[in-house]
């Protein structure tokens, strides 16, 4: 008997060991361009955090720069990473197609690639393994039927981009298509490019109000957006609901303040965890769905709350 | 007065390098508010004006180290460094948001001191210098706040941010306009400003009358640097936020404008008033496109169209009336007539922006 009880809690010890050892052998790079961009920085401390939790080696590359999205310094940066060091598993951000050679690339010469933030279609980044994001129709979509709410159904909606890339593209798309479908009587302006920098960006925010004194709502698809909205709102004096991405703090405080409507809670850090999981989970050749859909809520200031917990928690 | 000096009159009028830019801002404005008369809405033209004193505060310095014959390409990356070393001090070290401020104006000094230093004694090209102080400037950015925005900010800053001073415009603008007035003055008027002309116009011949083009030159880099500081924290207390992006991309925009304003990238020729109209027109027409409900397509390629054509302007008036002036027999000089020209408007109009 005892002998039985010592080679079974031998058994679970290697088991363990076993286990920890396989954790331990997972190993993921985090290739994003603009590396610094403070969403993005949400996204890897989600991602690095569930690294530290389950004991996985994980890094990040990407071309160090809050405002210019350029993937060739980033696809260098990724190789030397990768002729410095052995990975099991590759995490590469694709909102633009200029890397999807990259990723069909190193997945040929067999690395497990995931991506996030945008749910692909199957066959649309050849070599990918598998993707986690919420669902840009369904967030836009939510986000058009809350404006048309809290317009009443009337007015009109600016709509600006912090670029013109596939995912804001889409994103505005079906916004705007969700707008006509369901609110018809709201007049939707073609979209606008508010670029990153700030004054910049409020000066045309201000522009299109003057422009356009029935502008009653703007949906921007950045996560600067409500900061540029809600300065342009309170320097021209317009009563304006604004809906913009992302929950950093100072948006959130925007809400809270009402000077915004609400916030799209884009999985930011959700995402980076759950791309530590698809990867582990790759690169120790499990099965996973290629679109891992996370929840994107339309948040507005009755509940804040859980999005104040996450950035504290990600020590923002 | 005889048609002969009317006539000399009026070509003494257009050889004034401003009359160009005013002329184009006049026909921009008039043809943004045909089309769309909100766009001379009192809270429109509050708003360009707003937005115009950010970058003009560093579109003054620039003049001025254009003047003495360089320019700067890191001004963009200054102001929000300056912006992040400013917030972080009063947030993180928790000193005195006044001290805070003063460190943010003395990153920009420094910055300006260290361009100045390389490419004076060194010998560096500007454009090299600057360049790779636009890239330092940005990566130090990254040093302060590991790519976060510097926020919460303490409330005194969103209160000079939103303060209203006169006609709504707040603090920023009130600097811009009291440092163009002094800006303009010691430029036309003071020896240090007549100086500033020479050294850029002729470094050799400024340094063989006695001027010291070292100090000139190193002083007007400190100028613009601190300037952009300025700036930079003016845009941190409009935002109630150090966000990491403040000034990206301010580098070519204030170069743009000024040049097209009739300020040269040689050295030796412009004025404040000139630089700043170029940049009010660049402002006017971004803005006016944006309300004339032009797609953002196209708005980009009608600024460039409108900016290379406001210098081609410019260049054909010269020919016309400069060099036409230059020709007449006996026409009353511009600054006879106007009492406002720099010292070397003629020489220096020969030259091409």
């Amino acid at each position: 008997m005892r002998r039985a009880l010592f080679l079974a809690a031998l058994l679970l010890l290697t088991g363990c060991e076993q286990k920890r050892t396989e954790q331990a052998g997972v190993s993921i790079l985090w290739v994003q361009p603009l590396r610094d961009h403070p969403v993005h920085k949400l996204m890897q401390a989600g991602f690095l955090q569930r690294c530290r939790e389950a004991g996985y080696t994980c890094d990040i590359v990407g071309n160090p720069s809050a405002t210019n999205f350029d993937v060739s310094a980033t696809i260098v940066l990724a190789d030397a990473a990768l002729a410095r060091r052995q990975y099991s598993a590759l995490a590469i951000y694709s909102p633009d197609p200029a890397i999807y050679p990259y990723i069909a690339k190193r997945a040929r010469e067999g690395f497990p690639v995931v991506t996030w933030h945008r749910l692909p279609d199957a066959g649309e980044v050849p070599g990918l393994s598998a993707a986690a994001g919420h669902d840009v129709t369904q967030a836009a979509t939510d986000a058009a039927l809350a404006m048309g709410k809290a317009l009443g159904g009337t007015g009109a909606i600016a709509v600006t981009q912090g670029s013109f890339n596939a995912l804001e593209n889409r994103m505005a798309a079906d916004f705007a298509a969700q707008v006509r479908k369901t609110f018809p009587a709201i007049t939707l302006l073609d979209p606008q490019l508010e670029g990153f920098e700030p004054s910049g960006a409020k000066a045309k925010a201000i522009a299109l109000l003057q422009g356009n004194p029935q502008l009653t709502g703007a949906f921007s698809t950045t996560g600067n957006g409500a900061e540029t909205w809600a300065g342009a709102a309170r320097t021209t004096h317009r009563d304006v609901k604004i809906i913009s991405m992302d929950y950093t703090r100072q948006n959130l405080d925007l809400v809270k303040a009402g000077a915004v409507y609400a916030i799209v809670a884009q999985p930011l850090y959700e995402e980076g965890a759950a791309v530590a999981d698809l990867g582990a989970k790759l690169a120790r050749h499990e099965t996973v769905p290629l679109r891992n859909v996370l929840p994107a809520k339309i948040v507005t200031a009755a509940d804040l709350a859980p999005y104040y917990q996450i950035l504290s928690a990600a020590g923002q | 007065m005889s048609p002969r000096t009317a006539a000399a009159r009026t070509f003494s009028l257009f050889a004034v390098s401003e009359v160009g830019v005013l002329c184009a801002l006049v026909l921009a404005v008039a043809l943004f508010s045909a089309l769309e008369p909100a766009f001379l809405a009192e809270r429109n033209l509050r708003a360009i004006l707003i937005i115009v004193s950010f970058v003009g505060i560093i579109a003054i310095g620039q003049i001025v180290l254009l003047v003495c014959g360089e320019f700067d390409l890191s001004v963009g990356s200054v102001a929000g460094l300056a912006a992040v070393v400013a917030g972080k001090t009063m947030t993180a070290m928790a000193l005195p948001v006044p001290v805070a401020l003063i460190c943010g104006v003395l990153v920009g000094g420094l910055v300006g001191l260290i361009n100045g230093l390389v490419v004076v004694r060194l010998h560096i090209p500007a454009f090299i210098q600057t360049l790779g102080m636009l890239f330092i400037g940005q990566g130090l950015i990254q040093v302060v706040t590991l790519g976060y925005p510097v926020y919460p900010l303490p409330p005194v800053i969103g209160e000079i941010g939103q303060a209203s001073i006169f006609f709504g415009l707040g603090w920023s603008f009130v600097f811009f306009a009291v440092l163009a007035l002094v800006a303009d003055f010691v430029l036309r008027r003071t020896s240090l400003g007549r100086n500033c002309y020479a050294v850029g116009g002729n470094v050799e011949v400024a340094r063989l009358v006695g001027i010291d083009t070292t100090r000139y030159k190193i002083g007007a880099f400190v100028f613009v640097g601190m300037l952009a500081a300025i700036a930079g924290m003016f845009v941190m207390a409009d935002l109630a936020s150090g966000t990491t992006s403040i000034g990206n991309g301010w580098e070519l925009i204030v170069i743009a404008s000024v040049v097209v304003g009739g300020v040269s990238l040689f050295g030796g020729t412009g004025s404040i008033a000139g630089g700043l109209l170029g940049m009010l027109l660049l402002q006017v027409v971004q803005s006016g496109l944006v309300i004339s409900g032009v797609s953002a397509n196209w708005q980009q390629i009608a600024v460039g169209v409108i900016m290379v054509a406001a210098v081609g302007l410019d260049v054909l008036r010269r020919r016309m009336f400069v060099d036409g002036a230059r020709a007449e027999p006996a026409p009353p000089p511009a600054s006879a007539t106007l009492g406002q020209a720099p010292p070397d408007t003629s020489r220096a109009d020969s030259r091409s922006s």
